[in-house]
């Protein structure tokens, strides 16, 4: 697979399919982390260095099950808006993109893993599944670094696990996070309280597309802080406790925000449908928030499909929209914005009409 | 037993042309020589520590022990060494402490033994910090206490030791 195949190839399940029926948990990423022994961490390495790890590592990816026919690229090969697109794709983090020799970029065939020699750390996986899936993605992660040691000696101590370039990540190595949409918290001015209180219960959450404003979406990214005890296993009991207490609580202000008298939550979501059904120029924040609570409407009853349109298929076609308009603005130029922001709203307004998406009779 | 350069003598103060790390049970000794030092202590020339090293190793090992012993005694009776501004490097990817205690990143796997002791110092100043507000702080504490003691972290334990002090004063006010 060509780089360019690679970008122009539909965009991953995760990212676009709906597994969840209230919308919340839209996907768990595992992130696994590996060095080894006996070579400087990419962060103070040479090129030599790491150009011999990636002479280890990758012949030990492609011998996995899944990677005979992987794509992989070193990172100096693909251009300023190759990395771009990959990145809004999720197939490359910013820290990679930055990188240059000796850095490597593996994906197997069916795009749910991603594979980065001489990121942060000599490897870094990435594992993307649909919905909640915290349990299996662990798992999972853990097979791969089996099937991995039985090749290559990865730098580890009795006293602090697998080690890693920041000794504060050392141990399992495994990180899970979870990407929620949380409307309803966020509409509801509740995110800071919420973020606070998970705080205290040592998991972090924050906005998912740090740009450096506020949150745009709705989305949030969540994970467990590593604290001083207990292993990865225990952490992730907690984590999901956790998580479920988030998703109750935001179920929780969605029926609160749709009995509210005043038709508050209802000009929302009209507002959020004029804007995407009408609107002749549409920044990309501006798309994301009104397509956040448009999918929240939906939920709540509000919008209605044609109806050969599913459920499911109509939260899907929605963050398909958010996920090519992001596609699309990283494909072009920053300085043609103005462009973008028209193509945006009649790409926006297309796909409504396209599934005769429109309000309900009591709100039109 | 590894060499490097480093700033000041650990015995006159003048500028130091070896320098001696001992890495024992993941704790580290170092030393630091002018050129004299090291030969008043029969610590050979700097240019043969390799060959001496090689070829008597039992003997080198046990001088350098010796004189880290009196100089750690001398330390604690309040006397002064050379300085205490030695650069302190990883030996296998010249890594240095300043950037560790700077960054929070180290530069390969073998600074995990080089800077054992820093890491341990900052992931005990880290979990306490992250401990929840819920949780019996005093006994979180004494359970710390107890482990830096396990592992010779004095340093650590000192400061555990304070703020266990400080809670039962605050208790009894």
């Amino acid at each position: 697979m060509t780089t360019d195949e690679l970008i122009k190839s539909p965009l991953a399940d995760w990212m676009i399919s709906c597994a969840d029926d209230h919308d919340i948990v839209i996907g768990t990423i595992g992130r696994l982390v590996r060095n080894l022994e006996g070579y400087r961490f990419p962060g103070w390495s040479t090129a030599d260095d790491r150009r011999a790890v990636s002479d280890i590592l990758l012949p030990a990816l492609r011998s996995l099950r899944g990677f005979k026919s992987a794509y992989c690229s070193e990172i100096k090969e693909l251009s300023y808006e190759q990395r771009r697109s990959l990145m809004v794709r999720k197939q490359l983090t910013p820290c990679m993109a930055a990188r240059r020799d000796g850095c490597h970029l593996l994906i197997p065939e069916n795009r749910d893993l991603i594979c980065m020699v001489n990121e942060e750390e000599h490897l870094v996986l990435h594992a993307y599944r649909q919905g909640n899936r915290i349990r299996e993605t662990l798992a999972e992660l853990r097979k791969l670094s089996a099937s991995l040691e039985s090749k290559v000696t990865f730098a580890q101590d009795a006293r602090n696990g697998y080690l890693t370039s920041m000794p504060g990540e050392s141990g399992d190595g495994i990180q899970i996070y979870t990407v929620l949409h949380l409307p309803g918290l966020a509409i509801s001015n509740m995110m800071p309280q919420v973020t606070k209180a998970m705080e205290k219960l040592h998991i972090n959450i924050s906005p998912y597309y740090s740009d450096g404003e506020d949150d745009t979406g709705n989305l949030f990214i969540a994970y467990s802080i590593p604290g001083p005890k207990g292993s990865t296993d225990e952490l992730m009991t907690h984590y999901r406790s956790v998580l479920q207490q988030i998703i109750s609580r935001e179920l929780q202000v969605r029926v609160k925000l749709a009995t509210e008298p005043g038709l508050v939550l209802a000009d929302k979501v009209a507002r959020a449908y004029a804007t995407l059904s009408h609107a002749l120029r549409l920044s990309l924040r501006e798309c994301r928030n009104a397509i956040s609570v448009l999918r929240l409407g939906h939920l709540l009853g509000m919008v209605v499909w044609d109806g050969a349109v599913s459920h499911r298929s109509a939260i899907s076609q929605l963050r398909e929209l958010d996920a090519e308009l992001a596609l699309r603005s990283a494909l072009q130029p920053a300085e043609e914005e103005a462009f973008q922001s028209i193509l945006r709203a009649r790409v926006a307004r297309e796909i409504l009409a396209m599934y005769h998406a429109g309000l309900v009779d009591e709100l039109s | 037993m590894l060499m490097f350069q480093v700033k000041k003598c650990h015995i006159c103060g003048k500028r130091a042309s070896i320098s001696l790390t001992q890495i024992v049970n993941g704790q580290v000794s170092e030393l630091a020589l002018c050129e004299d030092c090291a030969r008043k202590n029969g610590l050979f020339d700097p240019g043969t520590l390799t060959f001496a090293e090689k070829f008597f190793p039992e003997e080198f090992k046990a001088r350098v022990d010796k004189l880290v012993r009196e100089l750690t005694e001398r330390a604690s009776d309040g006397e002064p060494v050379g300085g205490d501004d030695v650069l302190v490097r990883c030996p296998a990817c010249g890594f240095e402490l300043p950037i560790f205690r700077k960054t929070g990143r180290l530069g390969c796997p073998t600074c995990y033994t080089v800077f054992a002791r820093e890491i341990s110092l900052e992931s005990a100043s880290a979990d306490a910090g992250l401990e929840p507000e819920d949780t019996d702080e005093k006994t979180r504490l004494e359970t710390a206490l107890r482990e830096a003691i396990e592992r010779e972290d004095y340093e650590t334990a000192a400061q555990l030791r304070d703020r266990i002090r400080n809670l039962n004063s605050a208790d009894k006010s």
